[in-house]
Formats: structure tokens, C-alpha cells, sequence
């Protein structure tokens, strides 16, 4: 029977270097490690406001305002790696459209809201 | 390495699958313990038996009102642990441990034996830990499902109602309608629920993978028992050769490292396949139980078998359907075989055969007509009836699962697919192996004991009927996917390799001994046959390997979901708009469900392609249209009829038929993945 104990032993202990194994993989896989996000700030209203998230090596974005489709004005934005930064855009009234279009290095996200 | 949540994990599987069922055991057995069970087989059927004892008292806990709590788990399992472990210790001190506590001489390994098990155990565990890092982070569409109606018991504390909201045609109108659903069975979900709620740990974490993982390498653990029990009755220990101890640690090597990976094994795992992992952990135990019960005449281990038996039926329709059928068929298998001998007795002139009817029923009146066994029966009618019935009985899947095959996929496979789905090599040493036991059965061994022929006809039933379940449904009558059946055939074979490359090697060496084979020609035919089956095996393993990408596009599908939810879902957890999704090029998107917690069908899915072609199932296709026409009038009554106002696609292969549409904004998007809405205007 002493040979059936170590068998359990040896099981036991497999078993939890795998899991534990597997538990800190699942970890690591769980951080986004590549690629941005844009979005409005807030989806149920007519507010133009948004956010960039970076979880990209560079930190320089570029970010232009179109509204009723005519450019308004292009800014640059730096969003550290892993962090977001929200942009206020002023109230408009009476408008057709708002877009907003975000450069990253050779990519281009565009976000918009039509209102008519 | 370790977190505090990690070994609260460890805490819970110890506290909910493997204390209960080891001191279940303990209190079924008493002070007999050592006779009955070796350690080896106590650790390994703890977990099985204790996945049925926590289903049913949660069950119970959730039927007789109370909240399924961290207070009522703890309470509820340390009583139940109390009760038991108090009964053992009452019988313990009153009655007087035997003289010999150990008759389980033959359930013994030699050192090198013993070396060789863990080694085979390290590579197995190995082998499938490489393969399933990919899978660590949950992905799969199945356990998404799955994992929905377990983070519902968490959150509400009861026990679900399985309903989803459907699509449903009025003339050119379509609605919604909340409807039952069939196909889901609480077995499958609670284990995930109580170890959610006992350590805290996400749904969407490496846990509900892990749970999935103990029950494969514990089914695998328990092929190597039932494998050792099996062969115990039909080999001698004294043989060299073909022994038991050899037999079954080859068992476990063809269903450990070979094949680690395949379905139903890893693959499984990692597409989250619950109740067909459940089913192939508990069909193997409760014949363990069955074929001892009947071997040793004791009760208790009937009532094992017949609980562990329930424990399929309240987990997976299934695999309940399939284990009918392999009990029905070891049946048959065993009174055709004992009317052939009843038919050569005639010829034999002898007086007297091993199946005298009358002995058959004393001893399986030591089974039925006990205490015990009764009163077993009238709780699981008083469960059954009234407490809690299998939701399949209920409701119509008994009547999808029964009948002509309603499609091709479920009209049985042919013989090519079932080799592959079976492993080749498996499947011919398997053929092999059976007919070896028979013929040895018949005509080699003198049996002393029905016993001999149950053992080996337990494998040779088990077999066929899969065999044939898998080849030729419509005999049987039943309608189920077929591919899924298939997989039930790989335990029984595998056991049956075993015996088939030891009768290929036992052949060899007779051939060598008449010195009609030198040695050397020997050792290369077996190497051959070994190496042929390794690599196989691997290649096999090898050909399940998945890919990491599919990770950063499931996380994608995560942050999108936890935007949307975080912006639509109100403080009182509700929401009156409705979300659309696609399921052929999003990753992940079963998962997106568990962060709404509204409805299984929140968000409502574009599935598959083919599905809105099936001329056997018309469905509705107000998801189809909403994403690949969005601008069509049919469209438009669909998204008025269902509420959807908010549409998630892949960018590149569904945005273009909406960024050039003025009734929607763009209010998201990541690297593949954007959200269209509806136009406020």
C-alpha cells in the first residue's frame, strides 16, 4: 500500500504544479498586449466626448474633429501604454453629424454620430 | 505563483468534490474500509462521488427555499461531512476492525510498476497542461453557455429556470417570446457555481477550465481501477505477462499520454464540453461500482453504483441515454453468453453450469432485497418525484433526443469516420483485444463464476453498444449527433487495446519460444507495433494544438462588452434595449452574456451561416438579416420587433454594410471589433 501513497502523492503534486501553472498563464494571457480602442464617452446622448485607450509601444496619437462631415481642427494626444485619456468636445446644438477620426501610426479609427 | 484566491481555489475542490465523497465512502464502509477499497481507489473515486453528493444537497438547499449561498455551502457540506464522518466513527469503536483488513493482495504494484504509473502520469499531466495553456483564458462557445447559468445561481442564490428569450414571426412582424430550454441540465452548472461562490473567482478566469481538467484526469484515473478490477477476475497476478497490474498500467498509458489530447480528452477541456466530460468520469464509475457490487455481493457498493448511476442523469441527457444502453447491452451480451453455455452443456453432458439462474438471483438478492438498498430507492423516488426531476423528463428533449434522425450529422457515422474518431490504431487493437477475451474467455480459461464472463462481457457490451450507437442510430431509434456518441467508444476500446497489443506480444513470445521468431526479430516487431501506437497517439495530440491569437481577439470581445455594459445595464441590473452580435467572426462572443447577466439570448446572435439554411429546423431570420442587410425593409421590422439597438461586428467583414448607413452610429471600435447603434434622431 506504500507504493499506492506515493502514486497519490506524486498526483496530488502533478496536479497542482499543472493548475497552478495554468492559473498563472490565464493571468498573463489576460492582459491586452497589443492594440487601441476608441469610443464615445457616452453612448446615449448627443456628447461628441471620447476616449483612446493604448495598449501599443508608442504613445502618440493624433485625433481630428469633423462636424456635419466639414473639419473642424486636428490635435495630437500622447496616451502612455496601459492608460486612457478622455477629450472633451464642446456642446453643439443644431447639428447634423459628428465624427471623430484618431491616428496612430499608419491606423485610422473613426467614431460618429449622426443626429438627422 | 500562488494567490490567495489559487489556494482557495485548491480549498474549494478539496472541500466540495473530495472530502464529501471520501467520507461518504467512509461512512458506507465503516470499519471494512480497508477490505473493500485500496487508498489508490479511495482518492480516486472521492471526487466523483463527491460531484453527485454536492449536486444533490444543492439541489435539496435550492428546492426547500434556501438562498445557495456561501453560509448555505459551507453548512450544508460540513454537515454533511459531520454526519458521515460521525457514522464511521460510531461503527468504528462499537464493531471490531477484521483480522486481515487487507484481501486487496492483488491491487498491488511492484516498485517498477509503481515508477512506471507516476511517470505515465507525469506525461499525461504534461502532455495536456502544454496543450491546454492556450485554452487557460476561456474562450469556447459551450462553456460560455455554461458558464451563464452558473453565474446566475451565484448571483440570485436559486436554482435557475432554463428560459431564453426567442425570436418569434407574427405574418411579417417578429417579437420576442421567452421560452423553456431543453437542452441544459443542472448538474452541469452547480459545481461551477459553488466554487465561484466558496473562492470569489471570475467566471471568466482560468477555473471553470480547471474543474473540467481534475474531471478528465480523474476519468482517465478511473479507466485505470475499473481496468485493474476488470482484469483482476478474468487474469491471475501470478501471470507474467498478462496480469492485472500490466494490463491496466497499459490502460493507462494508451488513455494518458497517447491520445492526451484528442476528444473527448483536452479537447474537450479546452471547448468546455461539460456534460460529456461529467459523463465520461461517471458511466466508468458506476460500472466500477456495478461490476464489484456483483463480484463481492455487497450492497453499499450497489448503492454507489446506483447513486453515481443518478448523478449521469441529473448532469447530462446523454450521457444518461448512452449509459442505458451500455447497461442493456452488457445485459444482453451476458445472457447470450450464458445461453451458449446452457447450449454446450447439452453437448458436454455436464451437470452443472456456472449460470445456474437461481444463483444468479440469490446473489443479486443480497443487491436488491437489503435494508439499505430500499431505502435508498424510496429517497430517490421521494427526489425524483418530489423534489426535483431532470428537466428533460419534463420537457420534450426526450422526444428531440428519441426517434428517426432528424438530420445527416445524426444518421450515424461510417466506418472511416468512426476509425478516426475512435483513434485507428485503438480501434484495431481494441477489435483485436475483444476478440482475444472472448476466445480466451471460451475456450482457454475454465471459468469458476458467472463473475468472469460479467468482466469480460462488461467491456465487450460496453463496445458494442457504442459501437453500434455511433454506426447505426436508427436501429436504436434515437436522434443524436453522432460524432458525439462516437466519443463514448474511446474508454472501452482503450481498455480493449491494452489487451490487444499484450495478446500481439504474448503471441510474439510464443513464437519465439518455439524458435520460429529469433529475439531480435522479436524486439522489432513489438518496437514496431509500440512505436506505430506512440506515434499515432502524438500525431493525434500534435494535430489538437491550438493557437494564442485567438486570446487578444477574446480580449477584445471582453473590453467591448464590459464598455457596453458598463454604459446600457442600469443599477437595478436591467436594461429596455437590446443588443445584436455575430458568432461566425467575433471570438469569444458565447462569453459576452455573463456581463449583461439579462437573458442566455442577451445579446441576440448571428449564427452560423449554414444554420439559416437547414431545410430540417426553419429558423427565425430576423439575426441574419439585422447584420447582413441592415438597410432592407425586412430588416427594419426586425430591429422594430425586437428592440435592437445596438449592433457589435467584425470591422473589416460586417462594417461596411453600416458605416455608409445614416440610421447608424459608430460608437466603438478596437482593432477588429466596432459597435454600431441605432441614430438617435
Amino acid at each position: 500500500m506504500a507504493n499506492q501513497k506515493t502514486i497519490i502523492l506524486f498526483t496530488a503534486l502533478f496536479i497542482l504544479i499543472s493548475f497552478s501553472f495554468l492559473a498563472f498563464w490565464e493571468k498573463k494571457q489576460s492582459i491586452i498586449n497589443n492594440g487601441w480602442f476608441l469610443y464615445f464617452d457616452d453612448i446615449q446622448t448627443s456628447s461628441a466626448d471620447f476616449t483612446v485607450e493604448n495598449y501599443t509601444d508608442k504613445e502618440n496619437f493624433e485625433w481630428e474633429l469633423y462636424l456635419d462631415d466639414k473639419f473642424i481642427k486636428r490635435e495630437t494626444l500622447q496616451v502612455l501604454k496601459n492608460n486612457s485619456k478622455n477629450v472633451i468636445i464642446d456642446e453643439q446644438s443644431e447639428l447634423k453629424s459628428i465624427k471623430i477620426k484618431v491616428f496612430h501610426s499608419k491606423e485610422l479609427k473613426e467614431i460618429y454620430k449622426n443626429f438627422e | 505563483m500562488f494567490s490567495v484566491k489559487l489556494l482557495l481555489f485548491f480549498f474549494s475542490l478539496f472541500f466540495l468534490l473530495f472530502l464529501p465523497g471520501y467520507l461518504l465512502i467512509l461512512a458506507f464502509f465503516r470499519n471494512k474500509i480497508r477490505e473493500i477499497f485500496t487508498p489508490l481507489e479511495i482518492f480516486i473515486l472521492s471526487p466523483a462521488v463527491g460531484l453527485v453528493i454536492f449536486d444533490f444537497i444543492v439541489i435539496l438547499g435550492g428546492e426547500s427555499g434556501f438562498a445557495l449561498d456561501l453560509k448555505f455551502i459551507l453548512g450544508s457540506i460540513s454537515l454533511f461531512s459531520l454526519i458521515c464522518l460521525g457514522i464511521y466513527k460510531k461503527s468504528s469503536s462499537s464493531q471490531k476492525a477484521p483480522s486481515n483488513p487487507s484481501p486487496n493482495r492483488s491491487f498491488i504494484f511492484s516498485k517498477t510498476q509503481t515508477v512506471l504509473i507516476i511517470l505515465i502520469l507525469l506525461l499525461t499531466i504534461f502532455i495536456k497542461t502544454v496543450y491546454l495553456k492556450d485554452s487557460a483564458l476561456p474562450t469556447s462557445t459551450d462553456l460560455g453557455h455554461h458558464m451563464y447559468w452558473s453565474k446566475m445561481i451565484s448571483l440570485t442564490g436559486e436554482l435557475p429556470q432554463y428560459r431564453e428569450n426567442e425570436i418569434i414571426s407574427e405574418g411579417e412582424n417578429y417579437q420576442i417570446e421567452n421560452n423553456s430550454i431543453d437542452d441544459f441540465i443542472i448538474g452541469e452548472h452547480l459545481i461551477f457555481s459553488g466554487v465561484n461562490i466558496l473562492t470569489g473567482l471570475d467566471f471568466i478566469s482560468y477555473f471553470p477550465m480547471l474543474i473540467l481538467f481534475l474531471l478528465n484526469i480523474f476519468s482517465l484515473l478511473t479507466i485505470f481501477i475499473l481496468a485493474f478490477r476488470v482484469f483482476e477476475i478474468i487474469y491471475s497476478a501470478k501471470n507474467k505477462l498478462l496480469n492485472p497490474a500490466n494490463l491496466s498500467i497499459f490502460t493507462l498509458f494508451i488513455s494518458g499520454p497517447l491520445y492526451a489530447n484528442t476528444s473527448p480528452q483536452a479537447k474537450f477541456v479546452s471547448g468546455g464540453v461539460i456534460g460529456n466530460s461529467i459523463g465520461n468520469l461517471l458511466i466508468p464509475v458506476s460500472l466500477y461500482f456495478f461490476l464489484r457490487a456483483v463480484k463481492e455481493k455487497n450492497s453499499w457498493l450497489f448503492i454507489l453504483g446506483l447513486f453515481s448511476s443518478a448523478g449521469i442523469f441529473y448532469s447530462h441527457h446523454l450521457s444518461g441515454l448512452i449509459f442505458i444502453f451500455i447497461v442493456i447491452f452488457i445485459l444482453i451480451c451476458f445472457v447470450l453468453r450464458a445461453l451458449i453455455e446452457t447450449a454446450l452443456l447439452k453437448f458436454r453432458d455436464k451437470t452443472d453450469s456456472i449460470f445456474s439462474i437461481s444463483k444468479i438471483f440469490r446473489d443479486l438478492s443480497k443487491l436488491f432485497f437489503t435494508p439499505q438498498t430500499a431505502v435508498f430507492f424510496i429517497l430517490l423516488a421521494i427526489f425524483v418525484f418530489f423534489i426535483h426531476m431532470p428537466g428533460y423528463i419534463e420537457s420534450n428533449a426526450k422526444e428531440t433526443a428519441l426517434g428517426a434522425p432528424s438530420k445527416s450529422t445524426r444518421a450515424g457515422l461510417n466506418f472511416e469516420q468512426f476509425k478516426y474518431a475512435v483513434g485507428e490504431i485503438r480501434l484495431i487493437l481494441g477489435i483485436i483485444g475483444g476478440l482475444f477475451l472472448i476466445g480466451y474467455h471460451f475456450f482457454i480459461k475454465k471459468s469458476k463464476d458467472y463473475i468472469d464472463s460479467l468482466a469480460v462481457f462488461t467491456l465487450i457490451g460496453w463496445a458494442i453498444s457504442v459501437s453500434l450507437l455511433t454506426l447505426k442510430p436508427q436501429w436504436f431509434y434515437i436522434n443524436v449527433p453522432s460524432d458525439r456518441v462516437s466519443h463514448y467508444a474511446n474508454f472501452p476500446f482503450l481498455i480493449l487495446a491494452s489487451v490487444g497489443l499484450f495478446f500481439i506480444l504474448r503471441l510474439i513470445l510464443k513464437l519465439n519460444s518455439r524458435q520460429i521468431l529469433t529475439t531480435r526479430v522479436l524486439i522489432i516487431l513489438f518496437s514496431l507495433s509500440f512505436l506505430t501506437l506512440s506515434f499515432q497517439g502524438f500525431y493525434d495530440n500534435n494535430q489538437s494544438l491550438s493557437d494564442n491569437e485567438k486570446n487578444q481577439r477574446a480580449l477584445q470581445t471582453y473590453h467591448l462588452s464590459d464598455f457596453l455594459a458598463d454604459r446600457l445595464i442600469s443599477a437595478e441590473n436591467s436594461t429596455s434595449t437590446n443588443i445584436l452580435k455575430d458568432h461566425n467572426y467575433i471570438s469569444a462572443d458565447a462569453w459576452m452574456k455573463l456581463f449583461f447577466m439579462q437573458d442566455p439570448n442577451f445579446p441576440l446572435s448571428r449564427g452560423y451561416f449554414k444554420r439559416y439554411e437547414d431545410p430540417t429546423k426553419p429558423r427565425e431570420m430576423c439575426t441574419l438579416w439585422m447584420i447582413s442587410e441592415p438597410a432592407s425593409e425586412r430588416a427594419a421590422r426586425c430591429f422594430e420587433g425586437t428592440g435592437v439597438e445596438y449592433i457589435v461586428v467584425d470591422t473589416t467583414v460586417d462594417g461596411p454594410q453600416f458605416v455608409n448607413n445614416p440610421d447608424f452610429d459608430k460608437i466603438y471600435e478596437s482593432s477588429s471589433l466596432s459597435i454600431f447603434a441605432k441614430s438617435k434622431k
